[in-house]
């Protein structure tokens, strides 16, 4: 039986893409005490269902500031192994909010071709520039620039999210270019019937998929910007003189951290797959130009997205 | 699709609002509010921030570097500019209401920051200076942060203190918001609702 993607279809598949995109967007507030300045112009508003999950987080943030302090006066390996379990539920609920490069990896994704594994090595590679720029950033300030902290921090991770929000909306752009300009053989006839002159993109043959390059590059700029909490935690360890532990909580809060934007990166994956099986039964051109609405609509809300925060931070 | 109709297609995706996820909280704030009559006068509001583990011993860290355990001046000083200041633009995560109207913020007075069992306090106060007639009046007080970096724990009664009431009948009960919230499923705080009338 001939079927065509219905309207309603279609419909339901924008909307499901949208609501993905839309869900997870938004920026990292700055720290109302140490920055300067008042609140950001893109900064995500408060919700009531992170306010049921508020004393979870308080709960673990005082745990771990006592438990590096029980590292230090403890010779058994308990507290360290306490300690690394909470960072990691830590970096796990944390990367829930906004910032942590949720809307980027999902509308990366959805513009990409990749498989779930994909988004596992995504995950990890933005777990391991997270942990890297966050120790790199805490221990050049304690020991090179010595100033006070927390102001110090507040500078330099507004100017590495400067950075990246700048490097995500060139990596959206050029993703957009290639979507839009992208290769398509197919020739529209003025009935509206399409002739499909067989090509790979069209028969789940091998269409091109993401290389590890694009996958570093979009883990690179979603990853660097450094999370207060994980840099705050080194700077108790540091101050403790058990920076091991700081270590330890920084790695474990970044893996939490890529377990979360995997899970994103692997729903988005997934929705995309859905809607272009849903959209491919039967013949015709449905199921092409529904994978180039998605592509598109994925690279587009990327591109505005890094644009717009670039542009909030710059004014 | 045609290349006008890729174009226009991304044009759409690119007007999608970025900005609406919710933001989640880093440092945590228990609350304790102090009312203190003069006579038939609402005279100030002080307040008390106790600060989370994470957050107290960073700042700690930052400005408590001579004295280990409390800031002298200097170094109150210095935390005032460095990590105190700055609330101007966040109107120190306070809002005052006297009977539906929002009251303009009275200037901060007496800031200052102690630690006790390794957290940070900040203590300071808010000249209000409200006559208290004999009709009914209700304040509203409410602390939160808009943008949510900051989590004020929830408010108890017993956190809120009344002194020197001698003139006045004045009751203390934490009400949920009133407002209409702005976006759906938004985190409305809970208020301090303080109803008083002169005796």
């Amino acid at each position: 039986m001939r079927r065509r993607p219905t309207d309603a279809m279609r419909r339901l598949a924008a909307t499901a893409i949208l609501a993905l995109c839309v869900m997870y967007a938004g920026a990292e507030s700055p720290n109302p005490f140490t920055s300067s300045g008042g609140p950001s112009r893109m900064s995500a508003p408060a919700s009531g269902s992170i306010a049921v999950l508020a004393p979870v987080l308080r709960a673990m943030t005082d745990r771990l500031a006592e438990l590096a302090r029980q590292v230090r006066e403890s010779s058994s390996p308990g507290p360290m192994l306490t300690l690394a379990l909470i960072s990691l539920a830590y970096g796990i609920f944390h990367a829930l909010g906004p910032g942590h490069g949720k809307t980027i990896v999902s509308t990366f994704f959805l513009a990409e071709e990749a498989k779930l594994r994909h988004s596992l090595i995504a995950g990890y590679l933005i777990a391991l520039v997270h942990a890297v720029s966050a120790l790199a950033i805490v221990l050049t300030l304690f020991f090179i620039v010595q100033g006070v902290f927390s102001t110090g921090f507040e500078s330099a991770s507004r100017i590495v999210q400067t950075l990246s929000f700048g490097a995500i909306a060139v990596i959206g752009a050029v993703m957009l270019v290639q979507r839009i300009r992208g290769k398509e053989h197919s020739h529209a006839s003025g009935k509206g019937h399409t002739h499909d002159h067989s090509h790979a993109d069209d028969h789940d043959g091998e269409p091109r998929q993401v290389t590890f390059k694009e996958l570093f590059g979009i883990a690179l700029a979603s990853g660097v910007v450094p999370c207060p909490g994980a840099s705050a935690i080194i700077l108790v360890c540091l101050s403790l003189n058990v920076l091991f532990a700081g270590v330890v909580a920084v790695v474990m809060i970044s893996i939490g951290m890529g377990l979360t934007v995997t899970v994103i990166g692997s729903i988005a994956i997934l929705v995309k797959r859905g809607v272009l099986k849903a959209s491919s039964s039967g013949h015709g051109g449905g199921a092409r130009i529904v994978r180039r609405i998605v592509e598109i609509a994925g690279a587009s809300v990327l591109f505005a997205f890094g644009l717009s925060l670039f542009v909030a931070q710059l004014v | 699709m045609r290349c006008s109709s890729r174009i226009a297609l991304a044009a759409l995706f690119a007007f999608v609002p970025v900005f609406c996820a919710y933001a989640h909280p880093h440092v945590f704030i228990s609350n304790h509010v102090a009312v203190d009559f003069e006579g038939t006068v609402l005279a100030r509001v002080s307040v008390e921030w106790t600060f989370d583990e994470l957050f107290s011993q960073m700042i700690i860290a930052d400005y408590d570097r001579v004295s280990k355990g409390s800031f002298t001046e200097a170094e109150a000083m210095a935390l005032k500019k460095g990590a105190f200041d700055n609330l101007r633009n966040y109107h120190y995560f306070l809002a005052f209401f006297l009977n539906g109207k929002a009251l303009a913020l009275p200037p901060i007075r007496d800031f200052k920051p102690t630690i006790k069992d390794g957290r940070l306090i900040y203590s300071f106060s808010l000249p209000l200076e409200l006559p208290i007639a004999a009709k009914p009046a209700e304040l509203r007080i409410t602390s939160y942060d808009d943008t949510y970096y900051v989590a004020f724990d929830k408010t108890n009664q017993s956190d809120v203190e009344i002194h020197s009431a001698d003139a006045v009948a004045a009751e203390v009960s934490i009400e949920k918001t009133k407002v209409k919230p702005e976006w759906p499923g938004q985190f409305m705080p809970d208020q301090i609702v303080l109803r008083m009338r002169r005796k």
